[in-house]
């Protein structure tokens, strides 16, 4: 879904104040400069709050687990908004 | 039954060769849940030890079945506080005896893995009322709690990744190079935690007090580290290879611990299945409703949330002031950690924190800072405050009056060849070839190396079976006692 990706790289240079990030399906939290835990929850919350969906505790825990990537965190916010 | 000994090898042996004899998931689970409750009949003392773990299972199932039927957010807030009242005064640090009737005081209770379970409990909890944790019934739930390799000190695996493993026991067994690597992983554990932690402790505990103060104190800042990490990362060496000649997938507990760059990165290494349930349960959920309340405050109460998020760390191993002054330490170590990492930034700009993250000498410095703040912090894990302040202010005060004078101590030539094998440690590490990120955990090589061949593996496992049996058989023979987990006091 073209718009939701597009809203989603538009939070991610919002939150980590970079204008230049272009998201990738394979980027992860080493690609992003300064994406430690409280700006992963910044941007859970940004998310949540711009796009209407709610993440679970075990849903971001699994986002910093090994393998799990951007495409991954798109996919599971298009099941959300679906 | 101690983990670490020739018996439970042995009984591991058997137990793995008698449950790949068997065809079927449910005669696997019977099989497994029999084994659990022989192992747990080894550690439990006495009946009202067994009615105390009976009570918090059924307890807790309890709860489990109501948070299912009903799921709730005020429910999880009154069934984790009940629950926590119900382990504080089951580990004794709430004396209710005068309130309860005498039939339900308690006497001397050991209940193994206590603290274990109530993390286990709460992730239930908290995933179940949102939704997110897999079907689970009574068999399945006590088999997670009480499963023989995670019992005693975790590592503290979540319930749908127990439970995955659990309903697949259908599927055929490990290939032979996989077990070859699980009986591999057990055998270095036993070799960690009951050859070479021992030998580290003897040198650690038999010190004479009368020997040089200098000496003393540099056993103890750097021996008892490393002990404790042989000790403890044997132990889960040991349980990981358990798990996985069983088809259990364990999460690891340790990456490099001492070759952090920083006190964050250090908990991201050390016990890290801890770390992640506190990040998870304590951190994120609480900064995240502070960062939805009052966002203008996020900042600065991120800060003092990581604080008491590693303070909670800290006093989870012990409610006593040596712990509590551990948690303060590590609190403030991760809180002024970030806070530093921010201000770099905004100081710096993007790049230019980039250049500085990526810089090696001021890698290699911040490593050897953070590996003697970890050393610092663990003077008040292994002695009270007050041994330890004693052993740090007779250290200084040595150092000091021989800083007056011309003679090179020996302390200080040590101190020079220290500082040259950690930099020479860190540029190893250094120049390990890119994998994308971090050096994967301890264990398995992750895929960097080649996995060893064939007859390689075979002999390799032959030699420390071998050594395992020799070394162990020549303990028992002088009468050694048995190591001692340190973590499964806590």
């Amino acid at each position: 879904m073209p718009d939701v990706r597009a809203r989603v790289q538009d939070i991610f240079r919002d939150v980590f104040d970079d204008p230049a990030i272009v998201l990738r399906d394979d980027m992860t939290a080493g690609d992003v400069d300064g994406w430690d835990s409280l700006a992963h929850i910044n941007l859970i919350i940004a998310v949540e709050r711009k796009l209407g969906v709610k993440f679970a505790t075990a849903e971001i825990s699994r986002m910093k687990e090994p393998g799990q990537n951007a495409g991954s965190f798109l996919r599971l916010i298009e099941a959300k908004v679906v | 039954m101690n983990i670490c000994s020739l018996a439970f090898l042995a009984c591991v042996s058997v137990v793995v060769i008698v449950y790949h004899l068997f065809a079927h998931a449910r005669e696997r689970q019977l099989f497994l849940t029999t084994v659990n409750y022989l192992f747990l009949s080894s550690l439990v003392p006495n009946v009202q030890s067994w009615l105390c773990l009976l009570f918090f299972i059924g307890v807790t199932y309890a709860m489990l079945s109501s948070m299912r039927a009903r799921p709730s957010y005020n429910s999880v807030l009154v069934f984790v506080g009940l629950i926590v009242v119900v382990f504080l005064y089951l580990k004794g640090y709430l004396d209710m005896n005068e309130i309860l009737p005498a039939d339900f005081q308690l006497g001397p209770v050991a209940v193994i893995g206590l603290s274990y379970m109530l993390f286990k409990f709460i992730h239930m909890l908290v995933d179940l009322s949102q939704g997110q944790l897999a079907a689970f019934s009574f068999l399945s739930y006590a088999n997670y709690q009480l499963s023989f390799f995670t019992l005693l000190a975790g590592p503290i695996q979540r319930f749908n990744d127990f439970q995955r493993s659990w309903e697949d026991m259908d599927a055929q067994p490990a290939d032979t190079r996989e077990t070859l690597q699980s009986w591999s992983r057990l055998l270095t554990g036993l070799l960690k935690m009951g050859v070479l932690a021992p030998l580290v402790e003897q040198l650690v505990v038999g010190q004479d007090a009368k020997s040089d103060v200098l000496q003393r104190f540099a056993i103890q800042f750097y021996g008892f580290p490393v002990y404790l990490y042989l000790n403890f990362s044997g132990y889960t060496d040991v349980v990981i290879g358990c798990g996985r000649l069983l088809g259990f997938q364990l999460p690891e507990n340790f990456n490099c611990p001492y070759l952090a760059r920083n006190a964050i990165d250090f908990w991201n290494r050390w016990h890290m299945t801890l770390t992640h349930w506190i990040r998870d349960y304590i951190f994120m959920t609480s900064y995240k409703r502070v960062a939805e309340t009052v966002p203008a405050w996020s900042k600065p109460l991120g800060y003092v949330l990581l604080f008491f998020s590693l303070f909670v760390a800290g006093v989870w191993h012990g409610v006593t002031v040596s712990f509590a002054v551990f948690g303060i330490i590590h609190g403030l170590g991760v809180a002024l950690n970030q806070a530093y990492t921010d201000a770099l930034k905004a100081w710096l700009g993007r790049a230019g924190l980039q250049r500085y993250q990526k810089n090696c000498c001021i890698h290699l410095l911040a490593v050897v800072v953070t590996f003697h703040f970890v050393c610092f912090s663990f003077l008040f894990f292994a002695l009270d405050v007050r041994g330890a302040w004693e052993l740090l202010e007779a250290a200084l005060g040595q150092l000091m009056a021989l800083a007056s004078t011309v003679e090179v101590h020996w302390f200080y030539r040590a101190s020079l060849i220290e500082a040259g094998l950690v930099l020479l440690l860190a540029v190893l590490r250094w120049r390990r070839p890119a994998s994308g990120g971090r050096k994967p955990p301890d264990g398995p090589s992750g895929g960097l190396r080649p996995p060893l061949a064939g007859r390689w593996l075979y002999a390799l496992v032959f030699a420390k079976t071998a050594l395992v049996v020799l070394l162990f058989t020549a303990m028992w023979l002088s009468q050694q006692k048995d190591p001692v987990l340190v973590y499964m006091r806590f």
